[in-house]
């Protein structure tokens, strides 16, 4: 069960590493902002929020094969106030929808939001259901990053994940 | 026992039943006021003891609204299928079998919740997935502005 | 002041409730629990539930029967391919369709691939509640393998459909025999580390011997199945009383206990894996050759009745009762989940433990909440 690494190409700090290589110092100058934003950029530490199945996965996107603490997503923080994004992993329903906007209040900024099962932004699978099925896009979140699509597997994850921090 | 036999001896038990045999199990049709006194009786007597209730499954027959109880004995490995009915879609009430199979509890909730079926005595009969100010999703005439059709 | 302190009397116990929200750190789900404690004992625990109700049982009769089959996937999401199976035998039975040999003994070797590595995840997540983050490693990177083997045959990790009515949907990939017994060469080496980690350890059996206590009586009374069930001595293994797939020409053994602690709620699991294995040694080398579905008409009808058929998942037993009017939709279709079974007996099991032995009885009766929400 060999695990592949990244491509050089692909990892996407390269300008940093590209930089300590040519001066050939380990010293570098630069603003206070610049260190800040890529401390926020490589460790992303996110919020446990597993509904359903999509919450599996997002487990085993922890696990040692697709390990992503290398990313920097080193730990799942139970509670809100030391997570910086909330993974919406699995359906939200009616019932759900306060308590999911009551953590994302309780986030302190700068906080993101990851929808994870395509089922949360189109009314795909379940339309005709009682329990009126939210569009997390629009009904909740004011304004915040979001990312569709990242299906509920992980190396789909990955490259939205990868995506994310990149810009 | 096999399907037969059963249903012989529950038609024993009271000459107002429906006996029908049914392709897998016996069904057995009762009235609302005469269940909870069947049930007791199915469970206690040493010729079925049915002591594991399967499932309560509350049904909307378009008229009528009705429950549906199977009920297995972990002795003797027989099924039966009790059905009972009623009319009244304003006020539908049965008795409650939570006294006799503990698990029939929550199986009435459920069906309080989605179909709004009520049980007397039962000890604690509260909406269990939605809140109060819902319909009665399962039922067939039930109007809901949220739903999307194609 | 000494009438003050006579007013503040240490013995005087506090009653208070508490939540245990929706949003929890354990992987089951979302489920409110509220827990009105004495000081530290737990005096009741009500769940509060509806938070992934998404109207399955509405929705399917609205769908056609191969279409239901995708909405049981996500029910139990662990135990996907037996859920398939149930509607599948189901439907088959309704219509009097004999598959062919070959389709029953893929059917039994997915589900019981299915089988273990929702016991492994039982493993994983139970340590982790208990507190050893060690297990989550562990147990994670054993199922992956499984994971892949479905995804090499099904297309899916966890999501499969690959059950449909008549047989499934695609013939096995030529590597499954490979790499299933590649799996129980590896699995088997590393069983025993499991011990090593849980079972044999002092801490973990302080935790659970003698917790939650759950008798005969009570199991039969209360529908309690499963696992959890057969650890109460409750023989309920629907692959034993009512053989369905190829459960027939397969031995093996039930496991029960008596004492029905969590302890051995825990310990009938772990030997199910081992039962699991042996089953798919005994099929692996012969899986019959032929055709992998029966032709069928592309409109299924069932004719007017009800049918009820019942399967075996890694919780319980899982009943499907479908009333059908002769359309191609169905009238009603009702899933006795065997979570929903499982959760009326947590009240009774709590009452008097103290809070933290609340997590350990709540892991070790293995629930998905999605089962219980439909």
């Amino acid at each position: 069960m060999a695990i592949k690494g990244m491509k050089y190409e692909e990892f996407g700090d390269n300008e940093s590493l590209e930089l300590l290589r040519q001066s050939g110092t380990n010293v570098l100058l630069t603003t206070i902002d610049d260190v800040i934003n890529w401390g926020r950029k490589n460790s992303l530490w996110p919020l446990t929020f597993a509904t359903s199945c999509c919450g599996i996965e997002m487990m085993q996107t922890g696990a040692p094969k697709h390990d992503f603490a290398r990313f920097g997503m080193e730990v799942y923080r139970a509670s809100p106030r030391q997570a910086d994004v909330i993974v919406v992993a699995g359906t939200i329903v009616k019932k759900m929808a306060p308590v999911l906007k009551r953590l994302y209040d309780q986030m302190s900024e700068p906080k993101y939001v990851v929808a994870m099962a395509p089922v949360l932004l189109q009314e795909v699978l379940l339309p005709f259901t009682h329990t009126a099925l939210l569009r997390v896009s629009n009904r909740l979140f004011l304004s915040m990053f979001m990312f569709p699509d990242a299906l509920h597997v992980p190396r789909h994850y990955y490259m939205e994940c990868s995506s994310f921090s990149g810009s | 026992m096999d399907k037969i036999q059963l249903g012989e001896f529950i038609k024993s038990l009271d000459s107002d039943l429906e006996i029908k045999e049914g392709k897998q199990f016996t069904e057995v049709t009762v009235m609302p006021s005469k269940l909870h006194s069947l049930a007791s009786q199915l469970k206690e007597k040493e010729e079925t003891l049915f002591d594991f209730l399967d499932c309560i499954t509350g049904v909307d027959y378009g008229h009528d609204l009705g429950v549906i109880y199977h009920l297995r004995s972990t002795k003797y490995e027989h099924m039966v299928v009790l059905k009972t009915r009623t009319a009244d879609r304003d006020f539908p009430e049965f008795d409650s079998v939570s006294d006799i199979w503990e698990a029939a509890d929550l199986y009435e909730r459920e069906a309080f919740d989605l179909l709004g079926i009520r049980f007397t005595d039962h000890p604690d009969l509260r909406r269990l997935f939605l809140d109060d100010s819902w319909g009665f999703p399962l039922r067939k005439d039930y109007v809901d502005n949220n739903i999307i059709t194609w | 002041m000494e009438e003050m302190r006579k007013d503040i009397t240490t013995d005087e116990q506090q009653e208070y409730t508490i939540n245990i929200g929706p949003q929890h750190p354990s992987t089951h789900g979302v489920m409110r629990l509220v827990v009105s404690l004495n000081g530290e004992t737990v005096k009741n625990v009500e769940p509060h539930l509806g938070y992934i109700h998404r109207g399955i049982e509405k929705i399917s009769e609205s769908l056609t029967y191969p279409q239901i089959i995708h909405l049981t996937d996500r029910m139990d999401y662990l135990s996907a391919h037996i859920n398939n199976e149930a509607v599948c035998l189901a439907v088959e039975k309704a219509l009097e369709i004999d598959v062919p040999d070959r389709v029953k003994v893929i059917r039994t070797l997915m589900a019981e691939l299915t089988r273990i590595q929702s016991h492994e995840l039982f493993w994983a997540s139970y340590g982790m509640d208990l507190g050893g983050q060690t297990c989550y490693f562990y147990g994670l990177r054993d199922r992956e393998m499984v994971l892949d083997i479905f995804e090499e045959t099904t297309g899916g990790r966890m999501i499969v459909s690959y059950n449909c009515p008549g047989g499934v949907m695609h013939d096995l990939h030529p590597n499954f025999r490979k790499r299933v017994k590649e799996f129980l060469k590896h699995f088997r080496k590393v069983l025993p580390e499991y011990d090593d980690i849980l079972t044999n350890n002092v801490i973990f059996r302080q935790r659970t011997k003698g917790i939650g206590q759950l008798t005969l009586k009570d199991a039969v009374s209360y529908g309690v199945t499963g696992p959890s069930g057969r650890a109460s001595g409750f023989s309920c293994d629907v692959r034993k009383h009512e053989p369905y797939s190829a459960y027939d020409r397969v031995k093996f053994n039930e496991i029960l206990f008596s004492e029905g602690d969590a302890y051995h709620r825990y310990l009938a699991r772990m030997e199910e894996m081992r039962e699991s294995m042996n089953i798919i040694d005994q099929l692996i080398d012969n899986i019959p050759e032929g055709p992998y579905a029966v032709k069928m008409k592309p409109v299924i009808k069932l004719p007017e009745g009800e049918y009820y058929q019942r399967v075996e998942t890694p919780r319980g037993e899982l009943g499907v009762f479908i009333i059908s009017d002769g359309n191609k939709t169905p009238y009603r279709v009702h899933f006795r989940t065997p979570n929903f079974a499982n959760l009326s007996v947590l009240n009774h099991l709590v009452k008097g433990f103290k809070i933290a032995d609340l997590i350990s009885i709540f892991g070790s009766l293995d629930f998905v909440i999605p089962d219980i929400d439909r």
